[in-house]
């Protein structure tokens, strides 16, 4: 499997506050974090990924090296197995299986047809 | 007062206010300057360790200052009428184990009223937080306040039988590191003693101890000690402990990232947990070295540790590398793979950095630089 980052996230998970949270509205999830701003105050940002046929979370210990390469970054998994058992027109149909690593915090995947970056 | 401590029979910290009057407050004091080659200045502390410690007295009376309390401590207790050590108390006050413990707390902010008022927030001169007039003088009730944390760490330290047993064989010096080191048993306050530890081996001339000293006392969020602002307000304290770092840096084990956050995520052994947290459990010996793990790969000879937090926790603990439980995961290859995008994101080297600051408790805090 190829792993390509789409967009790097300016925000570390290094300077997390706490653990991102996946939170569903509609057919839509967004990946949040919080993280320490310039000003030293706890800012609050979220990636949303629309049309979303599943997502997963995996922490490290679960992690497969592939998965390494979506460091901090919104990434997308080319031949994906995830997407695969799915059924194969999903592709067709402009799914694509994103996924995401926060170091320390493991990886976040979803299988969407777009994402929108953080404001 | 030296009777007082006589009647200790002078090998006991037993609590005894350190300088009644300011007479005494002076005494043997004066004769002894610390000599230091580092240029180097801590403002909270009001002490100039490249020269003399300076003196204040509070503004609210005529009382011998806060500050006054502390410089003389790492001054000395020298009686020079009898040439000998007075053995007492760093700080000065009444025995009373842990006492309050609820109302020591430094403010993290000001309420409408205060604001109005023209007071800001100011650090006190361990490092802490404490609310000043526009002279930067702090209020009166915050010196009441000051007063009490004080009376904690000093207190805590009794409590824990940690008290301070001066040995006539040793210097003084010795037994100032040794009376210092008590006080960062004190939850939340540890880094005062840490800084202050770290102060007085800058005056040494000790970078190595001195580096030790300091990264024990990187601030952390979590304290309930607004620690975090101590590196910050002592910026000053940075062209010293760069050498002090250099030192440390001798060391091998390289940090892979510039920046890491005090609390653990929750997926780990550690869960939820701040770096101070942890870094009191060892030294409470609620945990040991062993139960820290910390995994590192290896790279043209340098250690590049993966687990930034849990070596941070052990250097906040005081425990030597030689006594850490590092963890090889060279040829791993999820962990390889990681250190390689984790140095990249950083912008650094395979060499790894020294430096890193602790996020959570506001930006340009808590640096080691």
């Amino acid at each position: 499997m190829q792993v390509e980052k789409v967009y790097i996230i300016k925000e570390l998970a290094q300077d997390f506050v706490k653990d991102p949270q996946i939170k569903t509205t509609d057919n839509n999830a967004m990946l949040i974090y919080e993280y320490e701003g310039e000003s030293g105050d706890t800012e609050t940002k979220g990636i949303t990924f629309n049309d979303v046929l599943a997502s997963k979370h995996t922490t490290e210990m679960g992690m497969e090296v592939y998965m390494v390469k979506a460091y901090n970054a919104v990434s997308v998994v080319e031949n994906s197995q995830w997407s695969k058992e799915f059924g194969e027109s999903i592709t067709e149909q402009g799914y694509k299986h994103f996924i995401v690593y926060f170091d320390d915090f493991g990886a976040y995947e979803f299988l969407a047809k777009t994402f929108e970056k953080p404001e | 007062m030296a009777d007082e401590i006589n009647g200790f029979e002078g090998l006991f910290w037993d609590g005894t206010v350190l300088f009644p009057d300011e007479s005494e407050a002076t005494d043997g004091a004066e004769s002894e300057n610390i000599e230091n080659p580092v240029n180097v200045v801590v403002n909270q502390a009001g002490i100039d360790v490249g020269g003399e410690l300076q003196s204040s007295t509070d503004q609210s009376d005529n009382q011998p200052g806060i500050i006054d309390k502390v410089a003389a401590f790492l001054k000395g207790g020298l009686n020079t009428e009898t040439q000998t050590y007075l053995v007492v108390d760093p700080f000065g006050l009444p025995a009373d184990p842990a006492p309050h413990e609820d109302t020591w707390a430094d403010p993290d902010e000001l309420t409408e009223q205060q604001k109005n008022d023209g007071l800001t927030i100011g650090i006190d001169p361990l490092g802490g937080t404490w609310i000043v007039n526009s002279n930067d003088d702090p209020i009166p009730e915050e010196i009441d306040r000051f007063n009490r944390k004080l009376e904690y760490i000093d207190g805590y330290a009794r409590a824990l039988g940690k008290t301070f047993v001066y040995d006539p064989n040793a210097s003084f010096e010795q037994n100032l590191h040794k009376a210092l080191e008590l006080g960062g048993f004190a939850p939340g306050v540890g880094a005062t003693a840490d800084l202050a530890n770290a102060v007085v081996y800058l005056s040494e001339g000790n970078y190595k101890e001195a580096g030790y000293s300091a990264i024990a006392a990187v601030p952390l969020a979590g304290d309930a000690f607004a620690a975090g602002r101590i590196t910050n307000k002592a910026g000053k304290v940075v062209d010293g402990l760069s050498k002090a770092a250099e030192e440390v840096a001798g060391s091998s084990i390289k940090f892979t990232q510039t920046t890491a956050s005090v609390r653990f995520s929750r997926n780990g052994t550690f869960s939820g947990k701040t770096i101070g947290e942890l870094a009191n459990d060892l030294r409470t010996g609620v945990l040991k070295s062993t139960d820290v793990p910390v995994e590192y790969i290896e790279r043209d000879s340098v250690k590049l540790v993966v687990n930034t937090r849990s070596s941070l926790v052990l250097r906040r603990a005081g425990i030597p590398e030689t006594e850490w439980n590092l963890v090889n995961k060279t040829g791993d290859a999820f962990t390889e793979s990681k250190v390689t995008e984790r140095l990249a994101r950083n912008e650094l080297t395979e060499e790894g950095t020294d430096a890193i600051r602790v996020t959570g408790s506001g930006k340009n805090v808590s640096s080691l630089e």
